[in-house]
């Protein structure tokens, strides 16, 4: 875009969306779209974020994706997924099955020596977490089964901004087009979540 | 820490890929204390690679270009994405 330079400033969740066009330009933080999100400012997706399964590479405990139910798994602590795992858990036990032992952690990192260390039997975290962590375990964790229940993720930019809108979308559709936002995410083991379309403000559910 | 290295590296990727050209990214806490991008542990994607593209940067409004400077923001509670 032909600024010499960028500044990241990191800021509570809640509070970026607020100071848009006057603190900051753009706010780029895992924002999933949603429709009341683009009710108060531009959105860009970029991104397409679901959960994954990960287990240790060869899946030697054997875990199904499809059947999770008596199986130890790992989650962090206050994510989507500890919810998840808590309802899958439960449509276990009603189903007459062993239930999930859900085992919450707080860090990613610490899940991935256990899981690699045969304490669990998978790991339940965000697509893109699982990728990265397979790339920070050096293949000694992949993900198992399809990603699901994914959802886009954008730029945000105030709404009253069209030609900082205008600028972004289209450099953000110039990095799709030339390969860049693959490169990009690829170093992070998370290129499968690039989109190919810099949407602005797409329709969602 | 580690939840800050993984979620810098999709702060980092994302800041880069949003708007690219900025080669020399900082980042700056809440408290006002700056740190390089790469001071985390993560590998980071070069950007000074991808190329400016002028018809892109005519776009960028003129008090985005006076400043010089293109402030983003992005929060380190993690990758956890509890940020739906």
């Amino acid at each position: 875009m032909g600024l010499n330079s960028g500044e990241t400033k990191h800021s509570e969740f809640p509070t970026i969306i607020p100071a848009l066009g006057t603190k900051f330009d753009v706010g780029i933080s895992s924002f999933t779209i949603t429709t009341e999100r683009e009710q108060q400012v531009n959105m860009v997706s970029y991104l397409n974020v679901g959960s994954a399964w990960g287990v240790a590479t060869g899946n030697p405990k054997n875990f199904n994706p499809s059947d999770p139910c008596g199986t130890t798994i790992a989650v962090q602590t206050g994510t989507a997924q500890e919810d998840y795992a808590a309802t899958l858990s439960d449509e276990c036990v009603a189903a007459g099955k062993g239930k999930i032992t859900v085992m919450p952690h707080e860090l990613q990192t610490d899940i991935a020596t256990k899981l690699i260390g045969g304490q669990y039997d998978a790991t339940l975290a965000d697509s893109t977490v699982i990728g990265y962590t397979s790339t920070q375990s050096g293949g000694k964790i992949e993900q198992i089964g399809e990603t699901f229940e994914s959802a886009p993720q954008g730029v945000a930019i105030a709404k009253d901004d069209a030609q900082l809108t205008e600028a972004v979308q289209k450099a953000m559709q110039y990095l799709m087009d030339n390969g860049y936002l693959t490169d990009i995410l690829a170093t992070y083991g998370a290129e499968n979540a690039a989109l190919t379309t810099a949407e602005l403000n797409p329709s969602v559910n | 820490m580690h939840k800050k290295t993984i979620f810098m590296m999709l702060t980092v990727a994302s800041a880069a890929t949003a708007l690219t050209a900025c080669a020399d990214p900082t980042t700056t806490t809440s408290s006002g204390s700056t740190t390089a991008a790469t001071a985390s542990s993560a590998t980071s994607y070069d950007v000074s690679s991808i190329p400016t593209v002028d018809e892109i940067a005519a776009l960028v409004p003129d008090d985005v270009k006076k400043r010089d400077r293109r402030r983003s923001a992005t929060t380190l509670i993690s990758i956890r994405h509890s940020h739906r």
